[in-house]
């Protein structure tokens, strides 16, 4: 697709430091629209600007859009409230409910959240109650899906989550977690360790410890290794950093944390990317080879700079990276094997 | 940036126009750009049926929607158009002849879904003595021709197809656009106003024959001049059918409109609200009829 001569846009700078936004001229807004709507951030472009106090110099016929996008995600908010008070019912009153990333953003009150798409409600129950738990979301609708013997295998020998569940009336996804990564996984967190620092935002809702949450999110977005999500993963972690970790506060102890699980270097290099990425004036350069290839593929999501061969080369490295971590390789090797011989064969029947 | 008309554009300028930097062109408030390589075969169209709109062949500044439709392979033999906007595409390609019609589809999806924060109902609206009438209606209930009908003959044509309703002061914003003809209408239309510029009709599209008349200058002109709504017309052609109308209650013409909207879910409880104050005021019928001006003189006594 050509986009002529639009410039190069400055998304990242705005939601990193909403300044000077009445120089923005009408090309640079096409460049940033365009941006946001393809990375899912326009509606936190608006909540941003708002919440910096700039949304009035914002030109009104850019400001529609930015509304609408506003408005649409705070009434899937208001879907997913009512989802998780449902979900909250549904489940044993005994077995305490963990949200995860979009829905502990809404219930936490995060800046994250105001104008943050999100579709999946993520959940996370201790090991012991899953099953449980997964009978009791079925028998609430939530149907789980079809999938083949092998993925099911996948899903439930090797991975943190049962398959996704689709409730049959509202068509809402659950994914239901027993650990935020997999238990097969070099870097294994164990969920022992994340239920000892809950908070607890309701009656039996309760999200991760605020280091936990940071940690989460940076692991997150290494370990899925999708490059069309990873600059908006960036951003809510440089907002989680943001407010509750800034330079020169309670870092040591969050990293005192990351060290304890053995995510020390995952973690720091996923916060010095976002920090690069968002321009903060406290960080300047990338410091390790993974937080380059975090820039280089958060890079990659401008329309403009789409797809050098750098970028290219990045999103590899990333999708290897986020494969290394989630598996060892006598597991991963025939995994990997399988899914690239399956892709050659085409209208394979799903049975 | 001067403005001019599009007619001030010769069918050559707009063309190359089209195939490369791009026509944009001012349709009420929304800015579009359009970019095609099947500039020839659009530019004849919208030529006709755009030229009382504001136009720029160069233009630098913000867009609202940056549309393209392209040709595409889509088999060995077979190239189809498809139709984008910011990189996304809605809908299925089509037969490279349906280029236009495939605009104004793509220009319907991008205003209902990308309205900014106004309620958008699937209906065609007009005014008369400062009053909006509301046509909602389902393919082949005759909105279309009804709408065409009465803005040829005194009826201010605020939409044929998209009736948007701002929240705030509760009254229709007028979203001016050529009317699509399908089929038997277009026949009938043009006998009854032989005047009246209607584009040539492309065959076998998705919704049958289908052709476009141009709006009238004067709607054109005053699309900023929003209106409150008097009177919801449920209409239902049926063939030969002898006119029959009853009143709707007001709770009955509120769901039957919700039914028709197309983004109230994006609004919620407010969205609501704000439909119901919209309405409050009016009259809801449902109208059955099988003859186009007996159901046209009932609307305009009926209808004051």
């Amino acid at each position: 697709m050509d986009r002529y001569d639009m410039p190069v846009s400055r998304l990242p700078t705005i939601l990193g430091n909403p300044t000077g936004i009445s120089r923005i001229s009408g090309e640079q807004w096409n460049a940033i629209l365009l941006h946001s709507r393809k990375t899912q951030s326009l509606g936190q472009l608006a909540s941003r600007l708002d919440s910096a106090g700039f949304l009035n110099e914002v030109p009104p016929a850019v400001l529609r859009h930015l509304n609408l996008a506003r408005t649409t995600a705070q009434r899937r908010a208001d879907a997913a409230r009512w989802e998780i008070d449902v979900i909250r019912r549904a489940i044993h009153p005994g077995t305490p409910v963990i949200l995860l990333k979009g829905c502990a953003y809404l219930v936490a009150n995060d800046p994250n959240a105001d104008g943050r798409l999100f579709s999946d409600i993520d959940i996370l129950v201790p090991r012991a109650s899953l099953g449980k738990a997964e009978a009791a979301l079925t028998a609430a609708g939530w149907m789980p899906s079809t999938v083949d013997a092998y993925d099911q295998h996948y899903y439930r020998d090797w991975s943190h989550e049962v398959p996704p569940m689709e409730h049959v009336r509202r068509h809402t996804v659950v994914d239901l977690h027993h650990a935020i990564n997999p238990p097969i996984s070099r870097y294994s967190i164990p969920t022992e360790s994340l239920l000892e620092h809950l908070e607890e935002i309701a009656p039996g809702i309760h999200i991760l410890g605020s280091a936990d949450r940071v940690i989460h999110c940076a692991i997150h977005l290494l370990q899925e290794g999708e490059a069309s999500k990873v600059f908006r993963d960036l951003y809510d972690l440089f907002l989680l950093i943001e407010t509750n970790y800034p330079k020169g506060t309670k870092r040591d102890e969050l990293y005192a944390r990351a060290e304890s699980l053995g995510l020390r270097r995952l973690v720091s290099a996923a916060i010095n990317a976002a920090e690069v990425v968002f321009q903060t004036e406290t960080t300047s350069s990338p410091s390790t080879w993974l937080a380059k290839i975090l820039i280089a593929v958060a890079s990659g999501s401008s329309p403009q700079t789409g797809n050098s061969y750098s970028i290219q080369i990045s999103r590899f490295a990333l999708l290897a990276q986020s494969h290394w971590m989630k598996m060892p390789l006598g597991i991963l090797i025939p995994h990997l094997l399988r899914k690239t011989l399956l892709a050659f064969i085409p209208n394979r029947d799903p049975s | 940036m001067p403005s001019n008309l599009l007619s001030a554009f010769t069918l050559d300028s707009i063309t190359d126009a089209l195939s490369q930097e791009g026509l944009v062109l001012d349709v009420t408030s929304y800015r579009c750009r359009i970019r095609s390589d099947l500039a020839a075969a659009l530019a004849k169209p919208l030529l006709l049926l755009y030229q009382d709109y504001p136009a720029y062949l160069e233009h630098s500044g913000f867009i609202d929607f940056d549309i393209e439709l392209n040709s595409k392979r889509t088999g060995w033999l077979e190239k189809n158009v498809e139709f984008s906007w910011d990189g996304q595409t809605p809908f299925p390609a089509l037969p490279l002849n349906q280029v236009h019609p495939l605009f104004e589809w793509g220009l319907n999806w991008c205003i209902s879904t990308l309205a900014g924060e106004d309620i958008v109902i699937h209906a065609a609206v007009l005014e008369r003595n400062g009053g909006a009438l509301v046509l909602p209606g389902d393919p082949g209930s005759g909105k279309s021709t009804l709408s065409a009908e009465l803005c040829l003959s005194g009826w201010r044509l605020l939409s044929d197809e998209l009736t948007i309703i701002s929240p705030i002061t509760g009254q229709v914003r007028p979203m001016p656009r050529p009317i699509s003809l399908k089929d038997a209408s277009i026949g009938i239309i043009q006998s009854r106003f032989p005047d009246a510029t209607i584009t040539t009709p492309i065959g076998d599209t998705r919704k049958g024959a289908i052709a476009y008349v141009r709006p009238p200058v004067a709607a054109i002109h005053r699309w900023s001049d929003e209106v409150p709504i008097r009177h919801v017309i449920f209409p239902r052609y049926s063939a030969a059918s002898p006119l029959d109308s009853f009143v709707l209650t007001k709770a009955r013409m509120l769901s039957k409109l919700l039914d028709n909207t197309f983004n109230i879910g994006v609004f919620g409880t407010s969205g609501f609200a704000a439909l119901a104050e919209a309405v409050v005021d009016s009259i809801g019928y449902e109208v059955k009829y099988g003859d186009l001006s007996e159901v046209a003189g009932w609307i305009d006594t009926t209808c004051r």
